[in-house]
């Protein structure tokens, strides 16, 4: 028995631990606190590591791990990354600048995706629909970055599990690069 | 001609939609037509009622504009009411740009010309930027090419190997991302990835295509 495991980060409230919800076979394993940050509007968020499992039918374990949102626990996130299948980062569109937030996510990530497939995720993007997701193309190919960028709902499950599919559509293009 | 569908409006405001298109279609180059059912390619909602499903209807159609109460601030994508005939045209209007834009639909000579080029075996193409969101549509399989697109330079046939879809749906993609200018060529043979390490060494083979598949198996993919 493997086990495997996919890395959701993501601003402060940007719904790391739904999404994990969505497509978890349990309940996810959360640890988050009482916020005693007061920039941010949010009663809880997640300080260490939140995780759901997905249990596959050969017996290995994918396991969905929620970093902490705060750019002050970058360090982990370096950690966590190492032998990842991918990585899915969630942007809150709400946010006063969420280009500027999935700068953060690139600067903390830059060394692990170099290789990690990535998707980006924006949500509450009806409600908040600028930065558009031609903006947050823009922005990652200033970076010489081309990740898949998706509108998403973390509340929903077809959208969480599209997430997902775009990481392993990455691991399948790679695959064919490693039989030639 | 294209499809303009309407979702979740009162009655009446779909008669006065209806009415529009009707009396737009006297001229010829008005390229809409109402329809009932989906597909369509754009679309028309009530923004209130719409407001916890947004999501989901955006992927109804390559556009979407939400109708709101006057004076409501114009966001984009947003069309204050009451509805307005010469407003809603020029939205229309800008839509059936920006699809046949995107679209390789009535391909010209030199198009065609270039067209050959994305059939054959020696070039490849990867993606310079993802793609623009109304080239995409939302669209499932266009999201999965893309996702490929983005990891690996690809011919035709390599595309349609690994993403399972029809070789002419993957030319046609491929002339649509050239034609957005997202695209770039490799003569040279694909690059190999950088040397991977611990999970990722084990990806190469049947073990890793193992993985993929009952990955997807165990999410209904």
């Amino acid at each position: 028995m493997k086990e495997h495991k996919i890395l959701v980060t993501g601003t402060v409230g940007a719904g790391k631990t739904t999404a994990i919800g969505c497509v978890s076979e349990i309940e996810p394993v959360v640890t988050d606190v009482y916020n005693s940050d007061t920039s941010i509007d949010k009663a809880r968020t997640t300080v260490g590591l939140d995780f759901g499992q997905l249990t596959l039918d050969n017996g290995d374990r994918v396991r969905l791990f929620g970093t902490p949102g705060q750019a002050r626990f970058d360090f982990l996130w370096k950690i966590l990354a190492r032998n990842a299948l991918g990585l899915i980062v969630l942007m809150d569109n709400s946010r006063p600048n969420p280009l500027s937030d999935l700068s953060v996510y690139l600067d903390g990530f830059a060394e692990a995706l170099r290789t990690l497939p990535c998707v980006v995720g924006v949500g509450r993007m009806e409600a908040h629909p600028v930065p558009s997701l031609d903006d947050y193309a823009e922005c990652l190919a200033a970076t010489g970055r081309v990740f898949p960028i998706l509108g998403v709902d973390v509340r929903k499950r077809a959208d969480v599990v599209l997430l997902i599919d775009t990481l392993l559509m990455q691991l399948e293009a790679d695959l064919r690069g490693e039989t030639e | 001609m294209l499809r303009l569908g309407v979702y979740k409006l009162p009655v009446a405001e779909i008669i006065v939609i209806r009415t529009i298109v009707r009396l737009s279609a006297s001229d010829a180059g008005f390229a809409w037509q109402l329809v009932d059912a989906p597909p369509y390619d754009a679309l028309l909602v009530d923004g209130p009622a719409v407001e916890h499903e947004y999501p989901r209807v955006v992927g109804m159609a390559a556009a979407v504009l939400r109708l709101t109460r006057m004076n409501s601030g114009g966001q984009p994508g947003t069309m204050e009411r009451p509805i307005r005939a010469d407003r809603l045209q020029q939205w229309l209007r800008s839509i059936e740009h920006a699809l046949r834009e995107a679209q390789p639909g009535g391909l010209t000579l030199h198009e065609q010309t270039a067209l050959e080029v994305e059939v054959s075996d020696a070039e490849r193409f990867m993606l310079r930027r993802w793609p623009p969101a109304m080239l995409l549509r939302n669209d499932l399989d266009n999201i999965r090419m893309a996702s490929l697109l983005a990891r690996r330079a690809l011919n035709a046939s390599e595309l349609a190997d690994i993403s399972q879809l029809p070789f002419a749906q993957c030319v046609s993609f491929l002339h649509a991302l050239k034609k957005a200018g997202v695209l770039e060529l490799h003569v040279e043979p694909p690059m190999l990835p950088p040397v991977l390490k611990g999970e990722a060494a084990v990806r190469g083979g049947d073990f890793a295509r193992g993985l993929v598949n009952v990955i997807r198996r165990r999410l209904g993919i």
